[in-house]
């Protein structure tokens, strides 16, 4: 019985999903007879069902709509909007009704009289001439229900009967069901298809590993066969991608719907054009933008398009128009959302946006129309006046948007006040398989999502670009924009040991540039090695919680990587956006301003904690051979300009090798030295600085992330001047 | 999930050593043993994980259970490198329990399975199901669950 009830489920949902939007069409377009007894199918399927099963509320509500919907057959009744919001209203019931099905696995106890009325008042005498008789048995058929099934069965057959003699729509039947033909398909549960994919997908990826292998081997006999492999392995690829894949319009068939509330509650006139429909994409693709695709189309019947009255005012047609529009380019799947409406108010934005303190009076000034509209995807941003059933709760864009980055998309939008708007969003056609760059920093690889990536750019020595700071943080500049940049491998404290904040020393390296929330940034890494194609495996629960890899796979030559997520990077590296969204122009004021402040002379020595000296009192900087250090009075001096210089060391270790590291101080006219591990950059620093200090040190601030001990020169020079007194 | 078939009331174990320290794991959850594949390793990954491994086309994560055990009483210490894995599944997930060396299968009578000694670190305690005296040696009997859950929450 448990099969019987689920089979039920899953067809009643399907026919409930056509039902919504065929009602709406069919209030469009009364005439269409297909479409009629395509909604006259789907009650007549559930009814008879039901009959079967026996769910008796199910039975009386499909039972009724058929009824009143066969009047309309017979041209008996015309098509009114209260007729579809009677029809819509039993759909409503249905799913609530088998959702509680779904969970119980019974019906609930209740009485759907309001439903039935509601249908019997628009079906008006006709229908209670016309059907009375016909009925009154099916009431009885319910009242019979609770026997067995069989016993119900002719129950409903019989009122079926009954009602194909008065009204005799058995021909039609026959003739709708003859029309879909005889299809090939079959109901395959889910989870077989996903696991089927997780079994293609790893013979891709021993294919790319044979593949690889052959690569480097010259055996003939072992290459043609692995040819075939290979095409074998891509058809199979492609047909089992095919299974998970559902056209658009399935996530679009509760639109006119929606769209149709909106406007029998707002008393607006809306004209919903949707487009490509058959464009297909993945399943798992397909749940994620359902919500957000819905959200937007709701926006746009809302908040986008005008009252009637307005829209004759600015001289536009009564009618609005929504246009969803779906089309495949270049292996992703563009969806558009366009509407004839009033636009992103920005004077509204503006005001809303100084109002919740997001941008002062100035930075608005200085922001484009662009950049503006942009507010609407912050979190809680809403510029609705009110609160109406449909939306304005100010959970939005920004949801939407999140939503969409989370499955590698993205949203952008165009505006034009009082004319409508534009949002294209454009997304991977599945996520099982995608292409990534394949990075290296330290030694260690790591995948980073090929979508993701706008541009590679090569920095350091010899190349023209140069890595920079302004207050301590990284940028590049880019054409006419600063880049924020983030030091990938500072970042997952992946260092090569060998060479400790190597990223220093200007070498070659390279840039991601890449984009999260709208905000560009740069990743440095040190090598980009190659493009793959990735099967993404989620990571283990235990490593869930780190949540800047989106997951891991397997590549060609089988080594485990993990995925990057670039929206998480860019959160844990903690951009500000008004770092990210400056212009060179207002940011050459700031790489200005930070040269008067102190540039620090940033070396190791000693423990780990990165240490820093004022530059300004730096004179020069020695490698020196360690025997050349000599020793007078007990302590360690060197031969500097003529004269013997004391030299200070926080330990042992530079003493050890053959050569090292001096930093030579100057304090009124007089030098010494200090030995330490190695000299990593001149940094600057715009917070004030302890000025003087009794002690070694002067001050520990906080430096590229990371505290750091200024030492203070003076106090060797004043501990020079005790030990030459002594 | 830590109940474990019994056959006449007896438990099989796995015998796993960290160093000298001799550790059981019930049979039931052993997928597999075999030496440590090559690892990588995962950047701000919990102190346990040593990395992720590829096991015939699945990703396996390996948990130092050296680390795991020693918790922040640090009651193992030193010892020779991990160099043994051992396969388990947890909620469809592949894990590897990294350990020094394997030993032989035993099988426990369950009536003699003890509870832990009161006096035991408390990192262990959490992760472990019982003890049982050998005739040489006691043996620790973990529970693989609660050895990887206990990372989760960390």
């Amino acid at each position: 019985m448990d099969d019987i009830i689920s089979e039920f489920l899953a067809e009643t949902h399907e026919g409930l999903v056509e039902l919504d939007n065929a009602l709406v069409l069919f209030e469009r377009n009364p005439g269409d007879d297909e479409l009629l007894s395509k909604i006259f199918r789907v009650f007549h399927t559930i009814k008879g069902s039901c009959g079967f099963i026996g769910l008796e509320r199910l039975g009386t509500l499909a039972h009724r709509a058929e009824d009143i919907l066969d009047l309309v057959r017979e041209r008996k009744l015309a098509i009114t909007p209260d007729f579809i919001t009677a029809l819509l209203g039993a759909v409503d019931r249905i799913k609530t009704l088998s959702t509680t099905l779904e969970k119980t696995g019974q019906e609930p106890q209740g009485s759907d009289e309001d439903i039935l009325s509601l249908m019997n008042d628009v079906a008006g005498p006709a229908y209670q001439k016309e059907t009375g008789s016909s009925f009154g048995s099916g009431e009885t058929a319910d009242a019979e229900t609770d026997g067995t099934v069989d016993e119900s069965d002719r129950a409903w057959s019989s009122a079926a009967g009954d009602f194909s003699t008065a009204a005799k729509p058995e021909e039609g039947r026959k003739s709708s069901t003859e029309g879909t033909g005889t299809q090939q398909t079959l109901r395959v549960n889910v989870d077989l298809l996903e696991s089927m994919m997780t079994v293609v997908s790893e013979l891709v990826l021993t294919r790319n590993q044979l593949l690889q292998t052959a690569r480097t081997t010259k055996n003939i006999a072992f290459n043609t066969p692995l040819q075939r492999l290979n095409q074998v392995v891509s058809e199979l690829q492609e047909s089992v991608m095919k299974t998970r894949m559902q056209p658009i319009g399935n996530a679009w068939s509760t639109m006119p719907r929606i769209v149709r509330d909106v406007c029998n509650e707002l008393g607006k006139k809306i004209d919903l054009e949707m487009r490509g429909q058959d464009t297909e994409l993945d399943r798992q693709v397909l749940e994620m933008i359902k919500d957000p695709l819905m959200h937007m189309v709701r926006n746009a019947a809302d908040h986008g398009i005008e009252d009637p009255a307005d829209r004759r005012k600015s001289g536009k047609a009564e009618t609005g128009h929504i246009l969803l529009n779906a089309y495949h380019q270049g292996g992703h799947i563009i969806i558009q959302i366009s509407d004839d409406g009033r636009g992103l108010p920005l004077q509204k934005i503006k005001g809303k946006a100084l109002q919740a303190g997001l941008a002062t009076q100035e930075q608005l000034n200085k922001l484009s129309p662009q950049q503006i509209q942009q507010f609407i995807f912050r979190p809680g941003f809403s510029t609705a006046d009110r609160v109406t059933s449909v939306s304005g709760r100010g959970v939005g864009m920004d949801v939407v948007r999140t939503n969409i980055q989370k499955i590698g998309g993205t949203v952008e939008m165009t505006s034009t006040e009082g004319k409508g708007m534009t949002f294209t969003i454009n997304i991977p056609l599945t996520l099982a398989i995608v292409s990534a760059l394949i990075i290296e920093v330290a030694g260690a690889r790591f995948a980073f999502p090929q979508l993701a990536v706008s541009e590679l750019v090569m920095v350091g020595k010899g190349t023209g670009m140069e890595i920079e700071t302004v207050n301590g943080t990284p940028v590049m500049r880019l054409r006419e924009t600063l880049l924020p940049l983030i030091y990938l491998g500072d970042y997952l404290k992946v260092w090569d040991k060998r060479k400790e904040h190597a990223h220093h020393d200007g070498d070659m390296r390279y840039v991601v540039v890449t984009r999260a929330a709208g905000i560009p940034f740069g990743l440095v890494v040190d090598h980009v090695l190659d493009m793959e194609e990735i099967v993404v495996k989620p990571t283990a629960q235990n490593l869930k919680e780190v949540r800047i890899f989106s997951g891991n796979t397997i590549l060609g030559d089988g080594s485990v990587i993990m995925i990057l997520d670039p929206s998480e990077l860019l959160q844990a590296a903690n951009l500000r956006e008004d770092i990210a969204h400056h212009h060179l122009a207002d940011d050459k004021h700031l790489l200005e301003t930070t040269a008067e402040e102190n540039l620090l002379l940033l070396f190791k020595a000693g423990d780990k904690t990165p240490k820093a000296a004022p530059l300004k009192m730096v004179s020069r900087l020695r490698e020196i051979r360690t025997m050349d250090i000599e020793l007078s009075n007990g302590r360690p001096v060197l031969q500097h300009l003529g004269r013997l210089m004391p030299i200070f060391s926080y330990d042992e270790a530079p003493l050890r090798g053959e050569n090292a590291f001096l930093i030579i101080f100057e304090h009124d006219g007089q030098h010494f030295g200090l030995l330490v591990d190695q000299v990593l950059d001149i940094a600057k620093y715009n917070g004030s600085l302890a000025a003087s200090s009794e002690d070694m040190l002067l001050d520990t601030i906080i430096l590229n992330q990371q505290s750091t001990d200024v030492v203070n020169p003076l106090w060797y020079v004043s501990s020079a001047t005790a030990a030459a007194g002594k | 999930m830590d109940k474990v078939a019994t056959i006449d009331d007896t438990q099989q174990v796995l015998a796993v050593y960290l160093g000298a320290e001799m550790f059981g794991i019930p049979i039931t959850h052993v997928q597999g043993v075999l030496e440590t594949l090559p690892l990588t390793y995962v950047p701000l990954a919990p102190a346990a994980v040593r990395g992720v491994m590829n096991l015939r086309g699945r990703i396996v994560t390996a948990i130092d259970l050296r680390t795991t055990l020693s918790g922040e009483d640090k009651v193992l210490i030193g010892g020779p490198q991990a160099n043994m894995s051992i396969v388990i599944e947890e909620d469809g997930e592949l894990y590897s329990l990294l350990v020094d060396t394997v030993g032989d299968v035993h099988t426990l009578s369950v009536a003699h399975i003890e509870e832990p000694p009161l006096t035991m670190a408390e990192s262990l305690k959490k992760v472990s199901s019982g003890v049982f005296a050998l005739r040489d040696k006691i043996m620790v009997i973990l529970k693989p669950s609660a050895l990887l859950n206990r990372d989760g929450e960390e």
